[in-house]
């Protein structure tokens, strides 16, 4: 069963909460003048989102007691019921993004660049080969015509290239 | 006014706009903007490129061309944040907060329109300002100290109350991650590495441009595949666009008042030394929205919040020169490669130059002045086809969107962790967004800490020494002042419209 909207932004709220809980443990190691202006900052900051974690839960708890689920009332998906499908969509996009990242690490940012173009537009747009092909070739040609010819700048070459 | 200086700034009129000099500030506004509108890339390496070139010119032909690349980089980088909620460098970031959400709502060129209008009049009022501080500068530049920049930082972040939006605890609670963001890295004192968590990437702290391409072009690239929305715009034809150019250009008039009052922020701001190209424009957004009677469009598509940030982006520019000339401390990092150009060339700054060179001093000031307008200019004619990439659909423009985001992020620093530093603040933008967590306190917040802890821990350890009474320095009460007002105008102005609309 998928997590419903209240809940996830609550756990939105507490990961945030949690990441501030760590800041705050690991300003203790810090020398007293390092440790200043962080732990005054810190401890606002995990108050507040202690406060808003206790708002969260508390508005989760009423909108289940109300609609008999966890679900926030003012989702727009729900009145859509496009809620598992966003859910889906998120998961793919992060996919997207960080593969372009990764493609560009190992191939660098004029090949890397060229071959994400090709597998986002195919992969997700569903273009056709002819128009996936040309598209990555122009923004291939049209960085290296920016980084080689115009600014005379090498752009980064990849770990893949690096290595040889 | 001296008329010495009036002299030597009709002198400075004749070098620039003669021939063969005239040829200097154009190429090197030309090579500002396609500098300037690729992300990552910006004036300060283009100037760094260009050093070895006029190695045998005159200091003439060299004052024109540099002050065309400070002048002609600052525009162009808005197009992109406007349209693609891709800053062309960190000043330019601001812009996007309601530029990008304008393109959304197929007002574009109305958003172009206002930047192009608010970044040349900005300059101009910027040069204006410069001119008539040139007899005071050094005194001026002289009398800031740590407590000065302290309380900027503080003043900054006191703009924050209005930017919060519907929810005041996720709105400060997000400018205390912004914070505790900027801490991640060395303390700054005692070069302790803080938050690093083992990570040598994170040793060095967050970059600003990366967290930015994240938590907006990347945050919105997701949103934009999870809603499955058609183009950038929602419009499929470029005839079903709203707005124009001169709409936009009207708008800075109608909000002259605060056109005004952001220039004067930018240019008092780039006067200051080390403080950073963006920090003027988050200050002027920041005072914008604090300003506005009804504040609830902010970072929805308000034109004020385009037209603000880019006033005192480029006054900022005619403010930097004011200590690089005065005193040879580079206001940020085009005026410092500016003025090692300047001494390579044998121009010293100081009293000579501002006395000795002043025709000089003034032809570098209407070289930035042209640049300025002929950047804007040049902009408003690339506006229609430019506000016609929103209306292609966003499956075939995302790669695009990505890739600029990929070079932006990447050739920066010219680290690639930064781009997965760029995801990662994808992801926690887009979360922010789809659950109502305000993204721009958090940017805010993450500008002004490095100023704000420098400073602090600067000021207290002067004070501790006896070397500075922090309440009687005259800039530290004005900024106080300031301050307060900040804190104090919203709830009085919010009251006063209470009362105003029982009373009717």
């Amino acid at each position: 069963m998928k997590p419903a909207t209240g809940v996830v932004r609550t756990a939105f709220t507490l990961s945030m909460l949690l990441f501030c809980a760590w800041m705050l443990v690991d300003s203790f190691s810090l020398s007293r003048t390092a440790a200043l202006i962080p732990l005054a900052v810190i401890s606002g900051s995990l108050g507040l989102l202690a406060l808003q974690f206790l708002l969260d839960l508390i508005a989760s708890r009423k909108e289940a007691a109300l609609n008999g689920t966890d679900q926030d009332p003012h989702d727009p998906d729900l009145a859509t019921g496009a809620q598992p499908d966003r859910r889906i969509m998120f998961f793919r996009a992060v996919f997207w993004v960080s593969l372009l990242a990764f493609v560009v690490w190992g191939l660098g940012l004029v090949a890397g660049s060229a071959l994400f173009s090709l597998a986002f537009l195919r992969g997700h747009t569903r273009e056709s080969w002819a128009y996936c092909i040309v598209y990555a070739l122009g923004l291939a040609l049209t960085l290296s015509l920016l980084f080689f010819v115009l600014l005379n700048v090498p752009p980064y070459a990849g770990a893949v290239f690096h290595c040889q | 006014m001296d008329s010495a200086v009036l002299t030597a700034a009709y002198e400075g009129f004749a070098m620039v706009f003669s021939w063969p000099y005239i040829v200097y500030p154009l190429a090197g506004t030309l090579l500002a903007m396609i500098f300037s509108a690729s992300p990552g890339l910006n004036s300060s390496s283009l100037m760094a490129l260009a050093i070895p070139l006029t190695y045998p010119w005159e200091p003439l032909p060299v004052v024109l061309i540099f002050g065309a690349f400070l002048g002609g980089a600052t525009f162009m980088g808005s197009i992109t944040a406007i349209l693609f909620n891709i800053p062309g460098k960190a000043s330019n970031s601001v812009t996007l907060l309601d530029g990008y959400p304008l393109t959304q709502q197929g007002k574009a060129k109305t958003a172009i329109g206002a930047a192009a209008a608010a970044s040349a009049l900005g300059s101009t009022i910027g040069i204006i300002m410069l001119i008539v501080l040139i007899p005071f500068m050094r005194e001026a530049a002289i009398a800031l100290g740590p407590p000065e920049y302290l309380m900027l930082a503080i003043w900054g972040l006191t703009t924050l109350a209005a930017l919060c939006g519907n929810s005041m605890i996720k709105g400060l609670a997000a400018a205390g991650l912004g914070l505790q963001l900027a801490f991640i890295g060395y303390d700054p004192r005692t070069a302790e590495p803080r938050f690093a968590a083992g990570i040598d990437y994170l040793g060095d702290g967050l970059s600003l441009v990366p967290v930015l391409l994240g938590l907006f072009a990347l945050a919105e690239v997701i949103d934009l595949i999870v809603s499955k929305r058609i183009t950038l715009s929602g419009k499929r034809t470029a005839s079903e666009l709203h707005g124009s150019v001169s709409e936009g250009i009207r708008s800075v008039f109608s909000h002259f008042f605060l056109f005004l009052r952001s220039s004067a922020i930018g240019t008092v701001i780039g006067a200051i030394p080390g403080i950073g190209s963006s920090v003027a424009g988050f200050i002027a957004y920041g005072h914008a929205s604090q300003t506005a009677r009804d504040n609830a469009n902010f970072g929805h598509g308000d034109i004020r919040g385009v037209i603000a940030p880019e006033a005192a982006n480029d006054a900022k520019d005619g403010g930097a020169l004011i200590p690089t000339l005065a005193l040879g401390i580079p206001g940020g990092s085009g005026t410092a490669i500016f003025l090692g150009v300047m001494m390579l060339h044998g121009l010293v700054p100081g009293r000579e130059m501002l006395t000795g060179n002043l025709s000089l001093v003034f032809a570098l000031l209407w070289s930035l002045f042209l640049s300025n307008w002929l950047t804007s200019l040049l902009g408003l004619s690339l506006v229609s086809p430019m506000a016609r990439l929103s209306t292609i659909r966003t499956g075939r423009i995302l790669p695009l969107i990505l890739v600029l985001a990929a070079v932006g992020a990447i050739q920066y620093r010219g680290m690639v962790a930064d781009l997965l530093c760029a995801v990662v603040f994808g992801v926690l933008g887009f979360l922010m967004k789809r659950y109502g967590w305000p993204r721009i306190p958090l940017v805010i917040a993450f500008t002004l800490a490095p100023l704000f802890e420098y400073n602090l821990h600067l000021t207290l350890q002067l004070q501790e020494l006896g070397r500075i009474e922090f309440l009687s320095r005259p800039v530290v009460l004005i900024l106080l002042a300031l301050t307060g007002l900040n804190l104090a105008l919203p709830p009085f102005l919010g009251r006063l419209r209470a009362i105003r609309s029982v009373s009717r």
